[in-house]
């Protein structure tokens, strides 16, 4: 597989940040309300990802190892404290719905930590693409987590209501808790299986040469498997 | 190391880079602040838009001082006159999670009078934190009481006499939400019809004469013992009661007659009158027998028999019964007083007595101040000074008396005292500046317990107007 064409994978399901990693879940549960703040936080965060993963790899040679936490965090607020500038003049609406969820983006654990795991020690454009795809990861996991629960909690998609049945609890800290064990159940279940589906596809490839092709009389591809 | 190696070293390098890095991003940030401002103008014009979409303008800005700006629940910053009629008022509420929370608040002005409420609209609140919460029916909700409001009403977030409105998981900001509107309510009504606003710190004291009234907390027993003089009801007089509420339930409720005009005892069950009816009852059930939140519903009194000539007088007896309950919590709510960290509300006492003036007697019991045990102070305030002030040991540790100047002992020194002076000698709001004393001496030996002094009569006087009438701090 391309090297980036892996690293955007990674980024977006194989190390998705909220249901892989569990990362950013304050404003994961906080902020999933409605699909619209999840999109909102999702696309904040990955603005600000990309930004800093390309700054910081741009430095990694310059920034001395003892201060790289110190500079990475200056870097990361400079690009929030820009970011909310920018929301507050163009799009006000959802600078107000984000409340201090926004600022806190700073201290938000995925940023810092592609930051330091990646950005530091790959060149540019494998950093840029990694932080596009761990925010549209995070963005993807936000958006599906505040669909069910403004659906359920309050019967509407994207705020167009569509029926009045509403069940309060989606929209409870509780309700976040629990629509955010179940997107990760799914997902592990999910994963899982395409993993499983995809070592059976390879355990497979690697038996052809010695036993003949799959489809060769008394073999299947379950007992493969 | 020289000099030339400092300039050579990693620790030099780490830090020129740092430097480096922190004055870029500083310098960035303020070419972008300078290309994104949003200026109050531009803030404004975007209300505007949003709030009439370019169907109104401004006509004429209101002028906003202290004096019409500021009430008790929250502020009015700004007001203008729309070209429609109504008021745009930009109003704070006080009571939030993290802060005070501002709103814009369209108020119909009909005819010369107040109509209600036409839009509200969230503007800043920055400390909240689950403002996500808020949907549109919460804001839209403010306006589909008008006729309440029209009455007199406000909205809540709890009791009965309100018009609730509370998002449930963030009560706070509701509340401060709600105080808001509140306040823009309030000022249309002073400050451009000329009314006088009365607000009320407790729930269903418009029923009650709060200058006879006198409450008594407990807060070790979680009780408060009340003496309620209600108002006149229509020809019904004006009747006491003798209530004392416990965990939120009512333990003992008497009609008393000493300070009131007599009353047709005869007509009225004999339940209320001895007060069994309502001992054990809560405020929800009492809240239910005045279903509008001043009316009683004879339907919801479970088989009470309610005599012909005497249902006013009845009504008195349930307003004082849900005056007691409702604000059971809202009686003691210390947890927000000033100087209250050095206070063990558990032995503490407050006990306010309008008959006596404007005074509040005060059993305080400090917390141990580091090496100093806990002390007592029995302490009377009254119109904002000290008037007495007594250490006292019985239920708390020995302490070295011998050594605190004995004006403070003996408390002459603070009697006359106001808030300012005691202040003063707590700089930072909690330690003792000995040269801020006006010369009393400090023993060594004895200035932690010399700090309790000064902090109990710093809490006494800070907290005077809080007892005095069960709102909110001085």
């Amino acid at each position: 597989m391309n090297k980036y064409v892996k690293t955007a994978v990674d980024g977006l399901i194989t190390n998705n940040a909220t249901f892989k990693l569990v990362l950013g879940t304050c404003a994961t549960l906080a902020l999933t309300t409605s699909a619209i703040n999840g999109v909102g936080m999702g696309l904040s965060v990955t603005a600000v990802l990309l930004l800093s993963n390309v700054v910081i790899s741009l430095l990694r040679k310059v920034i001395p190892n003892t201060v790289r936490i110190p500079a990475f965090i200056v870097i990361i607020a400079t690009m929030v404290t820009i970011l909310r500038m920018a929301l507050d003049k163009f799009l006000p609406d959802l600078y107000d719905s984000m409340g201090v969820f926004l600022p806190l983006i700073v201290v938000n654990c995925i940023i810092l930590g592609r930051a330091e795991a990646f950005a530091s020690k790959q060149p540019v454009l494998d950093s840029a693409i990694d932080g596009v795809a761990t925010g549209l990861g995070f963005t993807a996991a936000l958006t599906i987590m505040g669909v069910i629960r403004e659906l359920l909690g309050s019967g509407s998609f994207f705020g167009i209501q569509l029926w009045d049945f509403k069940i309060g609890f989606f929209t409870s800290s509780a309700g976040a808790f629990f629509v955010y064990g179940m997107c990760i159940a799914l997902f592990t279940l999910i994963s899982n299986r395409v993993e499983y589906a995809h070592r059976a596809r390879k355990a497979r490839e690697l038996r052809v040469p010695a036993e003949g092709p799959l489809d060769a009389p008394g073999i299947s591809a379950k007992e493969e498997a | 190391m020289t000099v030339k190696q400092f300039f050579k070293s990693n620790a030099f390098k780490s830090l020129a880079v740092l430097l480096a890095i922190v004055i870029i991003a500083g310098g960035l940030l303020a070419i972008f602040n300078d290309l994104l401002f949003v200026s109050d103008e531009e803030r404004f014009n975007r209300t505007i838009e949003k709030i009439y979409g370019g169907s109104a303008t401004v006509e004429e800005t209101l002028t906003i001082t202290d004096e019409n700006g500021t009430f008790d629940k929250g502020a009015v910053s700004a007001a203008y006159k729309m070209s429609d009629g109504n008021y745009l008022i930009h109003s704070s509420g006080k009571g939030g999670y993290g802060g005070d929370v501002y709103l814009w608040v369209v108020v119909i002005a009909e005819n010369g009078k107040f109509g209600g409420i036409e839009k509200v609209l969230l503007d800043t609140s920055d400390g909240e934190t689950l403002l996500g919460n808020f949907r549109d029916s919460f804001y839209e909700n403010f306006t589909k009481h008008n006729d309440e409001l029209v009455e007199g009403k406000y909205f809540g977030t709890s009791g009965s006499d309100v018009i609730n409105n509370v998002v449930t998981g963030t009560t706070l900001s509701s509340n401060a939400m709600c105080n808001a509107v509140n306040t823009a309510i309030d000022f249309f009504k002073s400050a451009v019809l000329g009314e006088e606003v009365v607000s009320y710190t407790y729930l269903y004291e418009k029923y009650v004469d709060m200058t006879q009234t006198t409450i008594e907390r407990d807060f070790a027993a979680n009780s408060v013992t009340l003496r309620i003089v209600m108002q006149a009801n229509g020809i019904a007089p004006s009747i006491a009661f003798d209530v004392t509420v416990k965990d939120g339930a009512i333990t003992a409720f008497e009609a008393t007659k000493p300070f009131v005009q007599q009353y047709d005892e005869t007509k009225i069950d004999e339940s209320l009158r001895n007060g069994t009816y309502f001992v054990g009852k809560t405020a929800e059930e009492i809240a239910a027998a005045l279903p509008d939140g001043e009316t009683l519903d004879p339907a919801k009194l479970e088989g009470l028999g309610l005599a012909t000539g005497a249902s006013r007088s009845s009504e008195s007896f349930f307003r004082a019964a849900a005056f007691a309950t409702a604000n059971f919590e809202a009686f003691f709510a210390p947890e927000n007083l000033t100087y209250a960290s050095y206070v063990d509300f558990e032995q503490s006492t407050f006990t306010w007595n309008y008959t006596e003036g404007n005074e509040v007697k005060m059993h305080i019991v400090m917390q141990a101040n580091g090496i100093a045990p806990s002390i007592a102070f029995d302490v009377t305030v009254k119109d904002g000074a000290i008037t007495a002030f007594e250490a006292t040991k019985p239920f708390v540790q020995q302490y070295d008396e011998t050594k605190i100047d004995e004006s403070l002992r003996n408390g002459t020194y603070f009697v006359g005292k106001t808030l300012e002076e005691i202040a003063a000698a707590l700089p930072d709001g909690e330690t003792l500046d000995p040269a801020k004393l006006g010369g009393l001496g400090l023993a060594t030996g004895a200035s932690r317990s010399s700090e309790s002094f000064f902090r109990a009569a710093a809490f006494a006087l800070s907290n005077y107007t809080f007892y005095l009438t069960g709102g909110e701090q001085a």
